[in-house]
């Protein structure tokens, strides 16, 4: 009874953590389009998606260290607010399964520690192979 | 498996695990589409990344995209909440053989609506 009392704890805990990445990415989201649509962004915009010599077009970016330089410019790019909420729901799953290895070894389920830890490990394999997280 | 293929035919396998679950593993129905569900996430967390860092992510698109996604995500996981099992398998029959019948069209060149 104890330890399915535990298992349900773990599963409270890990959809906190879902809801919670959940709402602050999109509320990210908004405020960056918000913030855009304000700064009148979409008034004279002809969205460009190739790649050009000189780079990505502009509300593309390839990596956190972008996504923290446009939040560091003056004024702040909006849109990388908005990259930035993307960033958190593309975290979100990763962070709960990092908060559930903790959370099922507190409730003594040694099985699935190492599973949720295969599960992480492969997670930030995929995204350090990627190279976003530079 | 199913990720592999997902990956590479652009199909969306959380219908076909959802199917797997349900006939072969004879799970629940509201228990196979929630943990679908959780596995897609992560497996598109995983691809996400990749496709992120390539530069295929306009975050024009794809933040509207990201905020129609998570209210119908919402809505549709409140609503099938308070289904009973048989309504959401009758419900998700029609999908899964639309998709496959979308999967076929595509390699023969066809798009279905």
């Amino acid at each position: 009874m104890s330890g399915l009392r535990a298992s349900f704890s773990v599963e409270h805990l890990v959809a906190r953590v879902l809801l919670a990445g959940g709402l602050l990415g999109i509320a990210l989201v908004v405020l960056g389009l918000g913030s855009y649509a304000a700064h009148g962004g979409f008034h004279h915009h002809v969205l460009r998606l190739n790649r050009t010599p000189e780079g990505n077009p502009s509300g593309v970016f390839v990596s956190v260290r972008q996504v923290i330089e446009g939040l560091r410019s003056r004024p702040i790019d909006p849109l990388a607010v908005s990259a930035l909420g993307l960033v958190l729901l593309m975290i979100t799953p990763a962070v709960a399964v990092a908060t559930a290895i903790p959370a099922f070894w507190w409730a003594g389920d040694r099985r699935y520690v190492a599973i949720a830890a295969v599960v992480l490990a492969m997670l930030v394999l995929s995204a350090t192979l990627a190279g976003s997280v530079h | 498996m199913l990720p592999i293929l997902s990956g590479m035919l652009g199909i969306g396998s959380g219908a076909f695990k959802v199917l797997a679950m349900d006939y072969l593993m004879r799970l629940p129905m509201k228990v196979s589409t929630a943990t679908s569900n959780f596995m897609i996430g992560l497996t598109a967390a995983a691809s996400a990344s990749i496709y992120w860092s390539r530069g295929d992510i306009h975050t024009l698109i794809a933040a509207p995209v990201a905020i129609g996604v998570l209210a119908g995500a919402y809505v549709g996981t409140t609503v099938m909440a308070r289904m009973r099992n048989a309504t959401v398998r009758k419900l998700f029959l029609p999908i899964v053989v639309y998709l496959a019948l979308s999967i076929i069209a595509r390699r023969l060149g066809l798009h279905l609506p």
